[in-house]
């Protein structure tokens, strides 16, 4: 398992040979897949709507501290059929993995390449900090206009720069237009923002800070992943069917990949999100394990069957300390202040005679 | 002695330091250090990252690709469709000459356990003086960051504002087509069509928002707290977005119906072109 304080990113490098590398499995978008042990051993993978055969995405070489898990290779597959493009089914992931170095067999199965005319793509990885990256994306939250609530932290903003934004107060400074009292500001320091997809905002700024990536992977109990958007953000509770332990976030895909891939341009999803068994488990000797996979999508037509997805998500900024009870609280007052805006809103109507 | 010590002590820390190299994971083998040789600055040049830089804009919405390859010509066509914009690349893509102007900037206090913690919050309204127009708010810290933030709230909230004459047809629209009124919190806000050369009749704060939209003469009604000077902005803001909403006489006529972006350059969006 990843140590929490860091986080891997991945890129995409353009290569001839896919298996001139460092490591010891690859990992590679874009081509046929390297499986574990031959492709006769179990059946092809095919879409659970259509029964089309699915293209292979990507495969990734992610190893763990464990020894039934020491050689372990993750691949994700697509179907690029149209009617199967708004429904999370159309993808799946799976798990290979074996205690010994084993043998690199090439799939023989043309259909699972998804660009036969582009060439394939090594995955280039890069390490960074989670504690500064944290910092980064709540100096982001600070500045950007998300919609989270308000909290009380210490935000560094020594490495930005307001040029553009001091020349914007200097002149408001001068104006010599008349200007009401500055502290006459009503004092209400909420304002809702309903249209504004505050998580959705992070997501973006996170992608230029680190442009092109692919992936981003942190697999840990506790790593929470960059959701796409703050509506349809779910609760994964699918369980590892053999030690029953819940599924834990590993890594995600970002849209990013699709301006390598204009194949995938039709595509409803914005991210793709892995799950998979903390423990790694064997499951009753299949060879090629699914584990749970969510594409996450703003559209309401996108359809979410199997996991717990709730439309109406509260919005939860990253880090949040507070303990239920004040969150009900908080809950309750901002009940209560609707309230009483409803009932002036409905005494304003009255005299309405316009 | 002391030289057998020393002898043994390197050997120690190094056993320490041969376990952790070997932790697995995605991305620790030796193929991390490679270089990119692709595009895009090399990575040792990744130091203090600025906030919002001059970076690239990689779209990452279906709307915004299509902006960013020029398959949609106007934002009138994004508007037409109601299609939401959620980049505000988009609008910076098809409005160069976007001025943005802070109307309103003051502390605002929250009662924590620990005293009171200030903020600062700002109201900037973004416009081409010609017919967009855009509210937008924020508080933050500091000031500066206020503003920022408040420019590209006020960009995803754009708005089409449409004008149209108060007596004979000639030249080009100067005022609001027709009465229209908003509303927010207490405030209501009436804008009513003025004859060429009237001027906007009305208070500083919505008097900026109106010239900000474009239109040159136009008579106000406003009821309510207008000291509250966010419900007043967005009573204007309201008003002015009613302006599309109404349906006049001129719009009777049947319109042919159109496909949207998405369906038209579907083939672009498969690839195909």
């Amino acid at each position: 398992m990843n140590n929490k304080e860091e986080i891997v990113i991945g890129y995409l490098e353009q290569t001839d040979d896919i298996l001139n590398i460092d490591d010891e499995l690859p990992s590679y978008a874009n081509g046929l897949p390297y499986f574990l042990e031959n492709e006769d051993k179990f059946e092809s993978i095919k879409c659970q709507q259509c029964g089309n055969q699915m293209k292979m995405l990507l495969q990734i070489y992610a190893p763990l501290n464990k020894k039934h898990a020491s050689f372990r290779e993750i691949y994700v597959f697509l179907c690029l059929n149209e009617q199967c493009s708004k429904n999370n089914s159309s993808v799946r992931v799976f798990r290979m993995q074996s205690q010994q170095k084993p043998q690199l067999l090439q799939s023989k199965n043309k259909e699972y390449i998804l660009s036969p005319q582009n060439k394939s793509f090594i995955i280039d990885t890069e390490i960074i900090n989670a504690k500064e990256n944290n910092n980064e994306l709540q100096v982001a939250e600070e500045l950007l206009p998300t919609n989270f609530d308000d909290e009380d932290k210490d935000v560094d903003l020594k490495n930005v720069k307001f040029d553009n934004e001091n020349k914007i107060y200097e002149n408001y400074l001068k104006s010599t237009e008349e200007k009401e009292d500055i502290n006459e500001l009503d004092g209400l320091e909420k304002d809702q923002q309903n249209n504004i997809d505050g998580c959705f905002l992070i997501y973006q700024h996170f992608l230029t800070q680190y442009p092109n990536h692919i992936v981003r992977y942190c697999f840990d109990s506790q790593s929470k992943p960059l959701w796409f958007s703050d509506k349809k953000q779910p609760q994964i509770e699918s369980k590892c069917p053999h030690c029953k332990k819940n599924k834990i976030f590993e890594f995600q895909i970002n849209n990013s990949i699709l301006t390598y891939f204009p194949e995938l341009y039709n595509l409803e999803w914005g991210a793709l999100y892995i799950y998979s068994c903390p423990s790694s488990c064997q499951v009753g000797g299949q060879i090629l394990i699914e584990e749970t996979i969510y594409a996450h999508s703003d559209e309401q037509e996108f359809i979410s069957p199997n996991l717990k997805v709730d439309p109406n998500t509260k919005l939860v900024s990253i880090n949040t300390n507070k303990s239920n009870k004040q969150k009900q609280q908080i809950q309750q007052q901002q009940q209560q202040q609707q309230q009483i805006q409803q009932k002036i809103d409905e005494k304003d109507e009255e005299d309405d005679d316009w | 002695m002391a030289d057998q010590e020393q002898q043994q002590a390197p050997p120690a820390p190094e056993q320490e330091q041969a376990a952790p190299a070997e932790k697995k994971g995605f991305g620790r083998g030796g193929r991390g250090q490679r270089e990119r040789r692709e595009g895009g600055a090399p990575r040792q040049n990744r130091g203090p990252r600025r906030f919002g830089g001059e970076q690239e804009w990689t779209p990452l919405t279906k709307l915004g690709r299509l902006v960013k390859a020029g398959k949609i010509k106007s934002l009138e066509t994004i508007f037409q469709f109601s299609i939401p914009i959620k980049e505000y690349q988009i609008v910076d893509h098809f409005l160069k000459n976007l001025k943005e102007e802070p109307l309103a900037l003051g502390p605002v206090q929250k009662q924590t356990c620990a005293g009171q913690r200030t903020r600062f919050k700002a109201y900037v309204v973004v416009g081409d003086n010609h017919q967009h127009i855009g509210l937008g708010w924020k508080s933050a810290k500091e000031v500066q960051g206020a503003i920022k933030g408040a420019v590209i709230n006020a960009k995803l909230n754009l708005i089409p504002v449409r004008k149209g004459y108060w007596g004979n047809k000639i030249a080009q629209p100067h005022t609001v087509p027709c009465k229209v009124t908003g509303k927010e919190g207490s405030v209501r806000v009436r804008l009513v069509p003025a004859p060429r050369g009237t001027g906007i009749v009305a208070a500083i704060t919505s008097k900026k928002v109106l010239q900000m939209a474009g239109i040159q003469d136009c008579y106000t009604q406003s009821k309510g707290s207008t000291r509250t000077r966010s419900n007043f902005l967005k009573a204007t803001f309201h008003a002015l977005k009613e302006t599309y909403n109404f349906l006049t006489p001129d719009l009777w006529g049947h319109t042919k119906l159109e496909s949207t972006p998405f369906q038209e350059h579907s083939e672009y969006l498969a690839g195909l072109k």
